[in-house]
């Protein structure tokens, strides 16, 4: 019987000493690390990596909305935060309310988002910062001012967050930066020093030139950060070297309403937009959903259920979640006039019956009275559409164009426009006394179509130039907090109104007759905590996903201590 | 000699007869007897012989004797299994045989190996094939419910075709592997769904360490040893089975009806008055748990041929089911065909062969579940029932369904009957209707898996041997889906078609080397055992997908494939292949030794190594020792002289420490350095969709990774009383896993949301107790058997970095979210806690941890863990003449579920009834929930324990009552054996729980969305008519 055990075991030790080898499996799909951040080629690819991570974490979706879009409009005294009824998607209205809290998910994806983005580009700075080669030292210079201008959101919205200015390792507890200003001065500095490494853009007309970082957006991001240190002769020098590159310009009146919308990607007046173009060989899931807004153009959107149809303009049927504020509304109305504007931005009940097209139109031509007896258009329901006043928003609904295929949208996110720059401009004369800021103020307003043409140059002017011209892009709030211009949201959480329509009331004179809006108020807050305390809600809290894992964080006044929501150190 | 007249039928009796006769002729004076079993049972063909001689005789099929002996003569009569008696030989004797309890020592499998259950010194639950008997549920892991102590069966989904999940002696990982190693007949197996539980002889289930030790690093979270029957000895037979079952929901949600919905929305503060009125509502009344339930046949067929003879054995069966689940419709379906091939043979006598083959075939279509958007529950409990189940007429429609219709966008028709599905005008939400979910999307799957061993034992000398096995599983299957471009309402629509094709291969094998030696030196036994296994896995897969508003060339049934797909512009195709490998070696040893069946010791070693994908070369090697050891002290002198064996015949002691890996949480180069080449992109122009590509590190690196590693401690005790009649197990454990691998949130300016850590602690711990009693009365035999487990789960720590990791219940927007922290049980529900009615406002009273006046985040905390901490089971076995019956419940205590159906941002969905019930008004003070209207959009509220319900139930899950045709009868008709039986399987639940299956409320089993309800599908209850026929 021996052999036969010798063959057993033979074949036993046989297999034994061959395997080892047989573990190493080779990973598919990655390369060493070692092998990468080596040549041009490499650093170009970092920086297109470095672009996504910005592009999707900055510009792309979280939850049903853009996260740092929607957090630094909804503190404004110029929105509600409407929708079905009271608490429809109440993480959003418990910004606009101030009653959030450090567990809000948008301010802690805003927070991680901007943070997630720096990642990208610290990775290829940390690799290529003593590279020599044209292409290395723009692909880093690139990557420093999207870091900047990241780290300017978090000091705007945070106040003193850390600055990261290296990748960090899985333990690493980042602390506070030393100051808003310190950090905005970093900031600036880094586009400042970034500046001769960059490209600029070609011309007016190049469009793709917009898309990426150049000179101009270094520029107008250092003036920026200038701005809110209170630096207005330095924010100055580089505000004004955008105006003077000759690389941007503003776009004709007819054509303002196309700024928001895929028709006006990458125009004169885009400084810095994340760039975003349909392509069908890519699928859905593949990153192109997560680099756009994706559910925002619902969330946003007309509530298409309480409207017997929606405009034919509306790309996808919306859940009504952007409300107007109604003493805005007024104000813009005062301001504009019938302006292209303001018609292109809010819309009057009886503009959104008349001015727009139904689907009724197709059929037949209708005179204004026509389509205002139109059974076919207005509000169906009688509880009427909550967080809404007599004007309607329009400026941000996005069209038809504007989502594809599948309701997401297309059209670019836009980080930076030249009206902006030129209103900081205007304003840092404002505040140096400085009357040259005048003409840019000037066509900002003449551009506009505003019955109201300033005549001399005060702050105050351009404050409420700038109310109106860049409603709904990130400025409002920043700006309110940074002039102390708080009265408008001292009711913030009251009175909130909701849109009827007479048509559909029995009790009122219009009904069956003509569509004739109206208002009811509401009070659902009363007997909680809500409304706007002064030297808490200036700045967001640093968000709880933070507080529990960093002990070295310090929160922001009035949101608690950062032990106390620190598990760790109870 | 009324008797010989059935002898034909027993040839293995009539030959034993036979070779007696002779001894039989010498007769002298007749007398008399009878011998029956403890049971009164007769003994057939028992021994008697006249004592110190060689004359007997044997009893015959009724335990009858005559013999031709002179009354006084001492008589042995002895029996396998018996102990053998002496008599004084007289006319009518009833001799009463008692079982020898070295018979009844049943063997047990064990890793590598079998051993006496006698020699145990671990901890190993024993299920036998008579536990599993003619029960309803075609899984095996289901099967095991309530049987075991220390043994969770998970079931999350009554959906046909879902396989229930086991958890040994608790949770020991926070990641979703926290299933035990699956061996069956040697073959390591990924489910054993495919099993049907009449094909298994017996299940053991090592509990302990020790036990388990011999897997090792697959060992972690314990192992599931499965034999499948073995072809007979002697008679050759041929049986079939039938069962024919008819299942309904067991357990329906406590919903509103219309006319409660409206006042209770009235009483929350809605002007329903304003919405009925413009919504023409005109008095429906939907009970949509009615719509979607409808109660369903299930068959399953059986058919088994076995023999064998002293050479070998052979067995095959073939198993077919067919079930449509309880959904109305034949959306939900799980089809399965499996044969089993068993046959060993003894070749020579140094050496054996044989193979065990199971060939299954399967198909399953499954209806959506545990989603919060597209589920067919989510919309069965909260949709309102204002809203009809189908609109008749476009007039009908709600405005922006209307305008799509206009707009020619497809609004979806029930194909039975040409309607249009009907979408809620009160409340738009993420489902739209149940039904539509239900034919939303027309999804396949179906696949052949060949799983099978061969082996050959070798014994070159007497207690060598020698096992060369060769394990294999071959699998290929295909998953089709298409889902139409749609719209419902603003929520549920898409403007694209989707169509996709998977085609999934692999094959895995694995081949084991072992030896067995077995030998004795005087009362010293020793058995050691030593081998090595290889373990290869491919996989392959090959998928292809298209995606857009229009996407083939035709839209009927029969263009429902990916040849009809077209090239528009917009028309995104898709495609996906990447084969895998895992690849492991281990090494394993067992050193067993005995003294005098009183003293046992045993030790495990195992030594394993994976491939690189999951560990780094210097951290592959894991090893992995156990010990254990046992005393039988009912086997020493002074016991028996204590204690009358027949008062307590038997104790030992058992302990037992052991060490185990758990290898299943690492995969896909955790430890790796690596940059993910050319995945990202960005496109530089505005006009030109070409995009550039990019390339960045897969993720933080962490090679210091290594597995999570078990220290398990076991202290059991074994004993029996009364003649064995009451039997008694205890078992306690104490395990603690260390090197947790935890996704630890990193902090966000890391920039990236998660890094791999072996950064925790989890200790399980409990006792199981198992309790039997086994008696007759005359012919009435019966059998209660009994066993509770208790479980204290609890996260022991977490690396101080990270505090505590946090989930939610994504999209609900309920602040409640699931925790793993330290001190607490695994992701328990951390929410805020509810301490009842302000009587005199209404006001719910949300508690106030740090007393600062307002609720907030910091007042959240624990409120609960999802893990039951205990569970139990009982069974209950009467036979009376041909009757039988079985009682068999389980339950479980001690967890909770979360229920996520109310939406404080959207609450005219429908909810549970319970809040109006228990409403405070201002007529009623005394409510325990409170007033609707000062809840209704309350967030702090519904994410309190408010929402929460104990998860306690009692589930009878087996009430069997079977009739076996007496055998004079059935032989009339050349059958051998035929039984009929009706069972009433899960059908009735005792629980408080208001929402559906209590047993199934969660999200899944494995991690952070355990005990998160938002509606999964309920186990149904059967009734079932049942049909066994031997030939």
């Amino acid at each position: 019987m021996k052999k036969y055990i010798i063959f057993i075991l033979s074949g036993l030790f046989l297999l034994s000493s061959c395997s080892e080898d047989k573990l190493e499996i080779g990973q598919k799909g990655v390369i060493t690390e070692e092998s990468f951040y080596k040549t041009d080629a490499d650093a170009e690819s970092a920086l297109t990596a470095a672009y996504q991570m910005f592009i999707t974490n900055v510009g792309g979706y979280s939850g049903i909305v853009n996260a740092p879009y929607v957090l630094f409009n909804l503190c404004g005294d110029d929105i509600y935060a409407a929708g079905n009824n009271y608490g429809d998607n109440d993480f959003l209205a418990a910004i606009n309310e101030f009653r959030y809290d450090t567990q809000n998910s948008v301010v802690n994806d805003s927070y991680k988002g901007y943070y997630h983005a720096i990642y990208g580009d610290n990775l290829l700075i940390d690799k290529f910062k003593a590279g020599t080669t044209p292409i290395q030292k723009r692909c880093v210079a690139e990557a420093r001012v999207i870091r900047a201008y990241c780290h300017m959101m978090l000091a705007i919205g945070w106040k003193n967050p850390p600055l990261i200015d290296h990748a960090l390792a899985g333990s690493d507890k980042p602390a506070n930066s030393e100051s808003q200003k310190a950090l905005l001065d970093w900031c600036a500095k880094e586009c400042e020093e970034a500046v001769s490494s960059l490209d600029e853009r070609k011309s007016v007309n190049d469009k793709d030139g917009s898309v990426k970082v150049t000179k101009g957006f270094a520029w107008s991001v250092a003036g920026k950060c200038h701005l809110f240190a209170g630096e207005y002769n330095e924010a100055k020098v580089d505000l004004k070297k955008v105006i003077d590159s000759g690389k941007y310009a503003l776009v004709p009146t007819d054509r303002w309403k196309e700024l928001w919308h895929v028709e006006g990607d990458g125009d004169e007046e885009k400084i810095f937009e994340l760039n975003t173009v349909e392509n069908s060989n890519i699928g859905t899931w593949s990153g192109k959903i997560q680099r756009s807004t994706w559910m925002l153009p619902n969330a946003w959107n007309w509530r298409s259920d309480k409207l017997v149809t929606s405009p034919t303009m509306q790309g996808v049927g919306g859940w009504g979640g952007l409300g107007v504020n109604e003493k805005f509304a007024q104000d813009f109305e005062n301001n504009d006039g019938d302006s292209p504007r303001r018609k292109a931005s809010i819309i009057s009940y009886k503009e959104f019956m008349t001015d727009l097209a139904y689907p009724d139109d197709a059929d037949k031509t209708m005179t204004e009275d026509e389509k205002l007896a139109d059974p076919n258009r207005g509000i169906n329901s009688p509880e009427g559409l909550y967080g809404q006043c007599l004007y309607l928003p329009l400026k941000r609904i996005y069209t038809k164009a504007d989502v594809y295929p599948n309701s997401y949208s297309v059209n670019n996110y836009l980080i930076m426009r030249y009206a902006e720059v030129l209103l900081m401009y205007a304003e840092a004369c404002a505040q140096t006394n400085d009357p040259s800021g005048l003409q840019y103020l000037n066509a900002i307003q003449e551009r506009a179509g505003s019955k109201h043409i300033s005549s001399t140059l005060t702050l105050d002017e351009v404050k409420n130039e700038k109310k109106y011209e860049m409603w709904l892009e990130d400025c409002r709030w920043p700006d309110m907090v940074r002039w102390g211009d708080l009265d408008g949201i001292k009711n913030a959480g009251k009175n909130i109104p909701s849109l009827h329509d007479e048509f559909i009331a029995p009790d009122k004179p219009n009904y069956k007759k003509k569509h004739v809006g109206y208002l009811t108020y509401s009070n659902p807050n009363e007997g909680k905590a809500f409304g706007f305390v002064k030297g808490k809600h200036e700045y967001f809290p640093i968000p709880y996903s933070e507080t529990s894992t960093n002990p070295n964080i310090k929160q922001n006044p009035g949101w608690g201590t950062a032990s106390s929501t620190n598990p760790a150190s109870k | 000699m009324k008797s010989f007249k059935n002898l034909g039928k027993h040839c293995l009796f009539l030959m034993m007869l036979l070779c007696l006769f002779p001894l039989g002729i010498q007769a002298q004076n007749y007398v008399k007897g009878t011998i029956l079993d403890e049971n009164g049972e007769p003994v057939i063909g028992a021994t008697i012989k006249v004592q110190g001689s060689s004359e007997g005789v044997i009893s015959d099929l009724d335990g009858h004797f005559s013999m031709n002996v002179t009354p006084g003569v001492k008589l042995a009569v002895s029996y396998v299994g018996y102990k053998t008696q002496v008599v004084k030989a007289s006319s009518n004797m009833k001799i009463r045989l008692l079982t020898d309890s070295k018979f009844i020592d049943e063997v047990v499998v064990v890793g590598y190996g079998v051993q006496k259950k006698s020699d145990l010194t671990g901890s190993v639950a024993t299920v036998s094939e008579k536990d599993l008997e003619n029960r309803s549920t075609s899984d095996a892991a289901a099967a095991l419910q309530g049987k075991a102590s220390g043994v969770q069966v998970l079931n999350f989904s009554g959906a046909p075709g879902q396989g229930a999940s086991i958890r040994v002696r608790g949770y020991s990982s926070n990641s979703g592997n926290l299933g035990p190693l699956l061996i069956v007949d040697g073959l390591k197996v990924d489910n054993i769904q495919y099993l049907d539980p009449s094909m298994i002889e017996s299940v053991e289930v090592l509990k302990d360490a020790a036990s388990a030790a011999i897997y090792g690093a697959q060992a972690g979270n314990g192992v599931v040893l499965i034999t499948t029957t073995k072809g007979g000895t002697g008679q050759a037979s041929v049986s079939y089975d039938l069962k024919l079952i008819d299942q309904s929901v067991a357990h329906k949600a406590e919903l509103f009806n219309a006319k409660d919905f409206i006042a209770y929305k009235e009483m929350s503060g809605i002007d329903m008055d304003t919405k009925l009125k413009a919504n023409n509502y005109n008095g429906t009344d939907t009970d949509w748990q009615d719509v979607v339930f409808n109660p369903s046949w299930s068959v399953q067929h059986s058919l088994t041929f076995k023999g064998g003879n002293s050479k070998g054995h052979f067995l095959t069966t073939l198993n077919m089911l067919k079930n449509d689940g309880i959904v109305v419709g034949n959306k939900d379906q799980y089809k399965r065909m499996t044969a089993q091939i068993n046959a060993d043979y003894n070749l020579f006598r140094w050496i054996s062969v044989g193979t065990n083959t199971s060939i299954e075939k399967w198909s399953t279509r499954s209806v959506p579940q545990m989603n919060l958007f597209g589920s067919v529950y989510t919309s069965a409990l909260t949709l309102d029932p204002l809203t009809p189940v189908y609109f008749d007429d476009p007039s009908e429609f709600p405005s922006d369904m209307l305008q799509a219709y206009k707009d020619g966008k497809n609004i979806l028709k029930d194909p039975s009957n040409g309607k249009w599905y009907a979408v809620s005008k009160y409340q738009t939400d993420d489902n739209g209707n149940p039904l539509l979910q239900r034919d939303l999307v027309d999804s396949k799957s179906s696949g052949i898996n060949v799983r099978g061993t061969m082996y050959a034992n070798i014994t070159p000398f007497k207690g060598l041997t020698f096992t060369s096995r060769f394990g294999y599983r071959i699998y290929y299957n295909n998953v089709h889906s298409y889902t139409p471009a749609y719209f419902a309402s603003s929520m549920v629509y898409s403007n694209n078609y989707d169509i996709s094709a998977n085609a999934n291969t692999g094959y895995y094998y694995q081949w084991e080397n072992f030896a067995n030696y077995n030998f004795s030196l005087a009362k010293n036994n020793f058995t050691v055992m030593g081998g090595m296994s290889y373990i290869e896995d491919n996989s392959d897969n090959v998928s292809a997908g298209a995606n857009g508003p229009d996407i083939l060339s035709g839209y009927e049934s029969n263009f429902h494939y990916l040849n009809y797909v077209n090239n528009n512009a917009k028309t995104t195709k898709s495609i996906g292949n990447a084969p895998g490998r895992m690849v492991s070696i281990s090494y394993f040893g067992r050193f067993v030794y005995n003294f005098d069946n009183r003293y046992g010791f045993q030790a495990n070693f195992r030594a394993d190594a994976f491939d690189s994908s999951k560990l780094a070369k210097n951290n592959r090697w894991g090893y992995f020792p156990s010990f254990s050891a046992g005393w039988t002290a009912s086997n020493e002198k002074f016991f028996k002289n204590i204690f009358d064996p027949k008062v307590w015949s038997f104790l030992k002691l058992r302990a037992s420490w052991g060490r185990n890996g758990n290898i299943n949480v690492l995969s896909g180069y955790p430890y790796a350095t690596t940059i993910s080449y050319n995945s990202y992109w960005y496109q530089y122009s505005v006009n030109d969709p070409t995009v550039s590509y990019g390339s960045a590190p897969s993720g933080l690196v962490n090679p210091k990774l290594k597995w999570e590693t078990s220290d398990q401690v076991d202290l059991g005790l074994d004993a029996r009383f009364l003649n064995d009649r009451l039997t008694l197990g205890i078992d306690y454990f104490n395990k603690k896993t260390r090197d947790l691998l935890v996704s630890v949130p990193v902090a966000n300016e890391v920039g990236v949301d998660n890094e791999i850590m072996n950064a925790g602690k989890v200790r399980n711990r409990g006792l199981e107790i198992e309790l039997g009693w086994k008696d007759h009365i005359n012919d009435f035999r019966y059998q209660v058997y009994g066993n509770f487990s208790s479980l204290s789960n609890r996260v022991t720590y977490l690396d101080p970095s990270v505090g505590r990791i946090v989930q939610t219940v994504s999209g609900c927007n309920n602040p409640m979210s699931k925790v793993f922290e330290a001190g607490h049980p695994i992701w328990y529900f951390r929410g805020y806690q509810y301490d009842g009615v302000n009587r005199e406002t209404g006001a719910p009273k949300i508690h106030d941890f740090n007393g600062d006046n307002v609720i907030n985040e910091d007042d959240m905390t624990d409120i609960g863990s999802p893990i039951p901490t205990y569970t139990y089971g009982i069974t209950i076995n009467m036979a009376y003449k041909g009757f039988d019956f079985t009682l068999f419940g389980t339950g479980q205590g001690g967890n909770k579920i979360f229920n996520l159906a109310y939406r404080a941002d959207t609450p005219l969905r429908n909810s549970l009834r319970y809040y109006y019930k228990n409403a405070w008004t201002p007529d009623n003070h005394s409510g325990s929930m409170p007033d609707p209207k000062q809840v209704v959009n309350d967030w702090h509220f519904w994410g309190s324990s408010a929402s929460e319900f104990s998860g306690a139930f009692f589930k009878f899950k087996q009430i069997q009552l079977g009739y076996t045709l007496p055998k004079t009868l059935v032989r009339k008709v050349m059958l051998s054996n035929v039984r009929i039986y009706f069972s009433l399987d899960d059908f009735f639940t005792i629980t408080k729980y208001p929402g559906l299956d209590p047993e199934t409320a969660t999200m899944n089993n494995n991690s952070w969305l355990m005990g998160c309800d938002v509606g999964s599908f309920p186990t149904s209850k059967k009734f079932i008519m049942g049909l066994n026929i031997t030939f």
